[in-house]
């Protein structure tokens, strides 16, 4: 009853009612008694009405009106104010949303606390990569700690036909084989239909596939009713037997780093997945993970001494990023959150300075209204309220610049993250209106407080607008470090974006420009190996005849990996292989030491290689060269085939940001032993890029029509596409880059305005007095350029120490770039030039006449 | 003199069991009762009043006074009476336990 009562007085027509029979009583009540008893009546109404409740809801409801009406009277500082803070705000949940997408996605998968990544390499102790296959088959089947147990093997991108066989594909789609064992350790249950099961992966079961939804969604509508339908991945029928949830996805592309592939297939007994594969697994009911990685060790041990080498098994979690790819991001992980929360402290500070000149404006307006006896809590808390209001401003602000750089993220030519996704998550918007409200106590409560503990009579005595001392020292203090952090910001980034220090290091000799690629696809078509070849010598004639091809060549990109025994001891040498025909090196316009591969490396001839000069430099290290002696000639020995004569020496072309890659070329003719997949033309262009494409296509074509030519781009978007999660972070670097120039245009701007505008009062009097406007000028614009020249000066100090932490924990860093440094510099001095000086010509045209009646 | 906390309230319920009266006859009834010991002050009786409305212990109606005037009168509900009875009973354990404590000063105390 008493709460249904109390709510009543929320209703506003009740209440009002209520006000008004108050009012009544109390003056029938004044009219009975003798004047004076009561005391005031006023407080008595003020008590009762505490007694209905809701006094802070109304409380809350008149400062917020108060708090806009007196930050619409003053839309500069609204508006210098939103902007600021959402500048602030938007570089840190930007950052903080990339890591939040990258690191924490929630996998919805049942108890994912058991849900597990097995990683077993060769003789490497650090857990990365993946497993062999011959490896996971026996921590298949010695385990004895995990319930289920399966692998995730990249696969081929097959032309997606609907209609059938040789009818126009509806897109080329990845493919991953994925056993059983994964479907079960995952432990989603399929959007329809059914995973894959035990019996679709007995040799001569009928061909199956598992959808992922974005698959059904654009090939098929969503169509319920496509279960047991038939699509044909390349030639092939493949039954549909399921569609995978979202979830699903999720949980593979993180457990195995990769990006999820959109049709699944079983893993079949008689075909070994080539290449490493990913292992995951579901721990058995009332194993830990510790035990797990007991018993895998154990496995690995034995598997040791059984083939007589170094095998180590790892388990961890597959619920978070795996953690080779955690360690190496923590480093820039933590400088960009350093970077971001940098960016909004100077953001609070410029808003902190802007509030306190506010508050020397309204120190006669705050010392009235204590003299009328307002509450210095009541004031303190409708100057928050004031600041709450800027808060949700910036915050919603911050959404908008957080919109707008995920569209900009989106354009970079690298792999992010799902921005769009990431920002609308909860943790986001949970983070967003956390940080947000935080700011409002980072910058409002010290003014604030500072505002209302002033001496009330000094502040209503006239000229008491003049800021005291210790103020004018601290906001000073405030604007050296906003442009020190400004400058430091803008000099690292400036400085990295130019040393590139996750770059792929290039030779610069090596131009790849008009270089152009294009996919032919021979998946299920007639080819076998000796067509295939014969397909390229028929193909290349064709295409340099054409005017404008320079030259062109046939290739395998799909990088593979082998190991060269070496040396004495048979230490391996890990080395990246590449199929190439006899035109690649003249396409690229690199030349070879010794010679490049002709017409008589065939199938059969004695296995050649061309090897770079990293491959050489490793070779002498292990001791299977001299220093010295010519390495062409030289055989080098791959544990299976037959040893491989070096006929060339090329110089390293790229190499990772720590090293360079080893390459060992070998010619196509001899590393095919079937038909290939997927082979890479490229091509040496004159002129314009436009027609190359159709030109391929058409040539192409023209030798066979059944083949698809696709995935056409330029050598350099090759690359970039190649990038390791590093190169983004090196685009990315840019962004808080980007957040610190407007935040130091507009921040520097709005601050030194309104530290300027401060003064009016003193130059209206000095040109009253006599002063010139241009004297006037030079005066206001002194300080500002002391305080300018300080605080670049303190920024290039700090940009010395993050460039030199860099340096030794990031990698090559230029320390000293004169180009970055001076730049920067200038350009955060002119525009605090301009934002000192624009306020300080508008301040001493003021008319003395106005600024003295003012007192 | 200064009343207890939470006193004020019982104070209010004990007046009125006599009958109606408005806010100033409650007063002065107070006043009066304790040989003006006790002088409540408007300002902190009428939030009493309010709260005592809104627990439902009083409710008040506009009526014509002694003088034909109109004032709002506060009258005991049932459950109030239940209440300033129950409230009754543990005041007289209450000041009986203080009165046994604070008894007689002894003589010659110190």
């Amino acid at each position: 009853v008493r709460i249904w009562r109390k709510l009543k007085y929320l209703l506003p027509w009740h209440r009002r009612a209520q006000e008004q029979d108050m009012r009544e009583e109390l003056d029938s009540l004044r009219a009975l008694a003798a004047p004076g008893e009561l005391g005031s009546l006023t407080l008595a109404a003020e008590n009762a009405r505490e007694v209905w409740g809701w006094v802070w809801l109304e409380q809350f409801g008149r400062d917020t009106r108060i708090g806009t009406r007196s930050l619409l009277r003053s839309p500069g500082f609204t508006l210098f104010a939103t902007l600021i803070l959402s500048i602030g705000i938007g570089a840190m949940v930007t950052v903080v949303a990339c890591f939040n997408a990258l690191f924490f996605k929630t996998l919805h998968v049942p108890d994912a606390a058991r849900f597990v990544r097995i990683y077993s390499i060769e003789g490497q102790p650090r857990p990365s990569g993946g497993v062999a296959y011959s490896t996971y088959l026996e921590l298949r089947d010695r385990n004895s700690s995990l319930q289920d147990i399966g692998i995730l093997s990249s696969g081929k991108s097959f032309p997606l036909r609907l209609a059938g066989p040789r009818t126009l594909p509806a897109a080329i789609v990845p493919s991953a084989a994925v056993s059983n064992g994964l479907f079960k350790a995952i432990g989603v249950a399929m959007l329809l239909g059914r995973g894959v099961e035990a019996t679709d992966e007995k040799t001569g079961a009928p061909n199956v596939v598992v959808l992922n939804e974005e698959a059904w969604r654009r090939y098929f509508i969503r169509d319920r009713g496509i279960l047991e339908r038939a699509i044909f991945l390349d030639n092939t029928p493949y039954t549909i037997i399921g569609v995978a949830p979202k979830s699903f996805e999720d949980a593979l592309s993180l457990f195995s780093g990769k990006p999820s592939p959109k049709v699944f297939i079983p893993v079949r007994d008689n075909v070994k997945p080539e290449g490493m594969v990913d292992v995951a697994g579901r721990l058995a009911h009332g194993v830990s993970r510790t035990e797990a990685g007991a018993d895998f060790k154990r496995i690995a041990t034995q598997l040791s001494t059984e083939k007589n080498s170094v095998i180590y098994a790892t388990v961890e979690r597959a619920d978070v990023p795996p953690s080779w790819l955690v360690a190496n991001l923590a480093v820039i992980v933590s400088f960009f959150l350093v970077v971001v929360f940098t960016l909004l402290l100077i953001a609070c500070d410029d808003i902190a300075i802007m509030l306190f000149a506010r508050i020397m404006a309204r120190q006669r307006e705050m010392g009235i209204r204590v003299a009328l006896g307002g509450r210095r809590s009541q004031l303190v808390r409708q100057l928050l309220a004031e600041n709450i209001l800027i808060s949700i401003l910036g915050g919603a602000g911050a959404m908008i610049l957080i919109l707008l750089a995920s569209r900009l993220i989106e354009r970079l030519p690298v792999t992010l993250p799902d921005m769009s996704r990431a920002i609308f998550e909860w943790r986001t918007l949970t983070f967003t209106i956390l940080i947000s409200l935080a700011t409002t106590l980072f910058f409002g409560l010290k003014p604030a407080l500072e505002c209302v503990s002033h001496d009330v009579v000094a502040s209503l005595s006239p000229g008491a607008k003049a800021p005291n001392r210790r103020h004018g020292r601290v906001r000073s203090n405030l604007v050296v470090g906003q442009i020190a952090a400004c400058t430091a910001l803008l000099i690292t980034a400036a400085v990295l974006v130019r040393s590139d220090p996750f770059r792929y290091w290039w030779d610069p000799l090596f131009k790849t420009d008009h270089l152009w690629l294009s996919d032919i696809n021979f998946v299920g078509t007639v080819y076998d190996r000796d067509s295939q070849l014969e397909f390229y010598r028929r193909l290349l004639p064709r295409l340099m005849a054409e005017p404008g091809i320079r030259s062109a060549s046939v290739m395998n990109f799909g990088i593979m990996g082998t190991m060269i025994q070496s040396g004495p001891d048979n230490m391996v040498i890990g080395t990246n292989i590449l199929s190439i025909d006899e035109g690649y090196f003249r396409t690229l316009q690199v030349p070879v030491a010794g010679r490049t591969f002709n017409e008589s490396d065939g199938p059969r001839a004695a296995p050649v290689g061309i090897v770079n000069q990293e491959l050489v430099e490793r070779l002498i290290l292990w001791k299977d060269l001299i220093r010295g002696q010519d390495p062409i000639g030289h055989k080098i020995r791959t544990g299976k085939s037959a040893p491989i004569e070096i006929v060339g020496v090329v110089r390293n072309l790229f190499g990772g940001p720590q090293n360079f890659i080893p390459v060992l070329y070998r010619p196509l003719g001899q590393t095919q032993k079937a038909v290939s997949d997927t082979v890479t033309v490229m091509v040496k262009y004159s002129g314009a890029a436009g027609p190359v494409e159709r030109i391929v296509r058409d040539k192409v074509l023209g030798v066979d029509s059944s083949l698809l030519v696709h995935n056409s781009r330029t050598f350099d978007d090759q690359q970039r596409q190649e990038m390791p999660p590093f190169r983004a972070f090196e685009y990315g670097i840019g962004i808080p880059g980007l957040f610190a120039l407007l935040l130091g245009i507009v921040g520097t701007y709005g601050t030194v305005a309104t530290l300027v505008a401060q003064r009016r009062h003193e130059v209206g009097i000095r040109i009253a007095l006599g002063a010139r406007p241009s004297t006037a000028v030079r005066l206001l614009l002194a300080d500002g350029i002391k305080s300018i020249s300080l605080g670049v000066v303190c920024g290039i100090a700090v940009v010395l120490i993050i460039l030199l932490w860099l340096n030794r924990t990031v990698g090559e860093v230029a320390v000293f770039d004169p180009v970055a440094f001076v730049t920067m510099a200038l350009l955060v001095a002119a525009t605090a030039g301009i934002a000192c000086y624009v306020p300080a010509k508008r301040a001493s045209l003021v008319d003395p006449m106005v600024v003295l009646r003012e007192d | 003199m200064d009343v207890l906390q939470g006193t004020l309230d019982m104070l209010v319920l004990r007046t009125l069991v006599l009958g109606p009266l408005h806010g100033y006859g409650i007063a002065k009834a107070i006043r009066s009762s304790s040989r003006e010991v006790l002088d409540i002050e408007f300002g902190s009786l009428y939030p009493s009043l309010k709260r005592l409305e809104l627990k439902g212990w009083i409710d008040s109606k506009w009526e014509t006074s002694e003088h034909n005037r109109r004032a709002k009168y506060y009258r005991l509900t049932p459950e109030g009476r239940k209440q300033l009875r129950e409230q009754h009973s543990q005041w007289a354990q209450f000041a009986a336990a203080i009165a046994r404590i604070m008894g007689p000063l002894p003589k010659g105390g110190k």
